[in-house]
């Protein structure tokens, strides 16, 4: 009974949020049962605000409301400058690939992202492009999914104290659940609601610290000259508020792009314009995707930054070595039960919404770009086989998160760089380049591979002048341009004209 | 606060209301002209 009149609104917010999710899934199981194209794109008749938050509410995770938010307690609020290049690439995506990828995918009956390099570059090299590109998938989503549900498990743990092997039981069998029931249906649903209440979080999130202080002006005045100690020991001074003090411009920028690249090469991003209906919808979403991502990141980015204001001495020397703990600190020294309770369930939707359309893709890759490529299957199969894939993917990554490897954090960047590096050359050529061509998008799929490997491992950490240089920045300028020169030195290996012509008419 | 550590803030209003302008006067066309 203690336990109860201690957690209730908590309880109660998250029982009604998870409840509303399963039946979400329940409601469209038969829908999603009818077909192939309905249970891997929703049959591409989606209305665009919920493409839009679901777009949003993908992209954007526990890592960004956690992790980095965390973040600028340690950076100040020049961390925004990693939001600013995030809401860069949300436009680049939805202007330049979002109509021409939603259109040429419907075009070639494309379902996956595997699948469209498939059928555009139509080669023999295609299908080897076609089942590495969902090799990669498979590997490197591992390390993100992971990453998110060990981060859902502290939260739970911290706020409710739930033992970790049980909250991350809950997360990954409840996402499974509605995963599986709806497919694309209810990922695209739930991921639009969770949006909602993300975009809503991330308002009530930045007041708190205001509130708490007294207002702007007494905020900036703490802000402005701190006695806070930095992780080297130095006092903070103006750092927080100075551009530059307390971390450099190329690892803002390293993580700015590794990180925000995902939404221009990441396939649970792109695969979102396949589902969209009209082209209203789509300039709907063109407008508004950035909107809700960038007014989210405005509240976000800067959060820790303003923690210091609610910080002693003591609090924010350990704060400063554990950045992570950053907002659930803010959340208990804020110390108000119901505001906990929604602040909880956003960053619940935050992780979730992205747990569910990488499960979804995951399950899609494997079937759809492994099994069925290398031993072809009734399409009446495909679906059932789906859903066991995702069930079986999500006992593996039940079992990783329950021992989770060193690192797990910069693993998910890492892949996040791979993806970017290794997907997007191909995307871009092969939506506007007609001279693009298999052999330039496999070449440079392995490059982006290979040289994020190489610095990575090899160069940057060996280096002292190179460790804030992500791997992301040389990868995918040598992969774009391996893809350019490849695909002009393998000119004779261009699709038929007619193909062409219909792609790009 | 600098005028650096600033121009992140404001920089994200002014980009997703340049791409609003944008797209409000774009063309945009998805369905295969064919069908």
């Amino acid at each position: 009974m203690v336990y109860l009149s201690q957690h209730w609104p908590v309880l109660l917010l998250i029982s009604i949020y998870l409840i509303f999710c399963l039946w979400v899934g329940w409601y469209f199981k038969e829908k999603a049962t009818s077909g192939v194209e309905s249970f891997y794109v929703a049959k591409r008749e989606i209305p665009g605000w919920v493409v839009s938050l679901a777009f949003f509410s993908t992209f954007a995770s526990t890592n960004t409301y956690i992790g980095q938010a965390g973040k600028s307690f340690q950076f100040g609020l020049s961390w925004a400058w990693v939001g600013l290049f995030w809401s860069i690439f949300c436009v680049i995506s939805w202007l330049v690939l979002g109509p021409r990828m939603r259109r040429q995918t419907a075009m070639l009956s494309s379902m996956t992202i595997p699948d469209y390099f498939f059928f555009r570059y139509k080669s023999d090299f295609a299908r080897t492009i076609r089942l590495l590109s969902a090799f990669v998938i498979l590997f490197a989503t591992l390390w993100y999914m992971t990453g998110i549900t060990k981060g859902l498990g502290h939260v739970i743990g911290s706020v409710l104290d739930i033992p970790y092997a049980i909250g991350t039981f809950a997360v990954v069998s409840i996402t499974c659940a509605y995963t599986i029931w709806g497919g694309m249906y209810s990922v695209l649903w739930t991921d639009a609601i969770q949006g909602i209440m993300m975009f809503a979080v991330a308002i009530v999130m930045v007041m708190l610290p205001f509130i708490y202080v007294g207002g702007v002006d007494e905020m900036f005045i703490r802000l402005a000259d701190t006695q806070h100690l930095d992780r080297s020991g130095e006092p903070m001074g103006n750092g927080l508020v100075t551009f530059g003090s307390l971390v450099s411009f190329f690892y803002i920028l390293g993580i700015g792009l590794a990180v925000g690249m995902k939404q221009i090469a990441e396939p649970r991003c792109l695969i979102r314009f396949y589902s969209i209906d009209n082209a209203l919808s789509m300039r709907f979403a063109m407008i508004w995707t950035p909107i809700f991502l960038g007014i989210s990141l405005i509240c976000v980015m800067g959060l820790g930054a303003l923690v210091h204001g609610m910080a002693t001495d003591e609090e924010a020397a350990y704060l400063i070595q554990n950045t992570d703990e950053v907002v659930g600190f803010m959340l208990s020294k804020f110390d108000n039960p119901l505001v906990s309770g929604i602040c909880i369930a956003g960053l619940f939707a935050a992780g979730m919404s992205s747990l569910a359309s990488v499960m979804l893709i995951v399950g899609t890759a494997f079937v759809q770009d492994m099994w069925h490529v290398i031993s072809p299957m009734n399409e009446k199969k495909i679906v059932p086989r789906t859903r066991w894939t995702i069930f079986a993917y999500c006992v593996l990554l039940y079992i990783v998160t329950l021992y989770p490897p060193a690192g797990i954090v910069e693993m998910t960047a890492f892949s996040g760089a791979v993806f970017a590096a290794s997907f997007f050359p191909a995307i871009f050529g092969g939506l506007y380049l007609r001279w693009g061509t298999d052999s330039g998008a496999l070449v440079s799929m392995l490059t982006g591979i290979v040289s994020c490997i190489l610095w990575r491992f090899g160069f940057r950490f060996r280096f002292e002048g190179l460790n804030d240089i992500h791997e992301i920045i040389p990868a995918f300028i040598l992969s774009v341009i391996v893809y350019l020169v490849v695909s002009r030195m393998t000119s004779k290996r261009i699709p038929d004209t007619d193909h062409l012509d219909r792609l790009f008419a | 606060m600098d005028f650096l550590t600033s121009l992140p803030y404001w920089g994200i209003i002014v980009i997703v209301i340049l791409n609003a302008i944008i797209v409000s006067r774009m063309d945009i066309s998805i369905d295969d002209p064919d069908e």
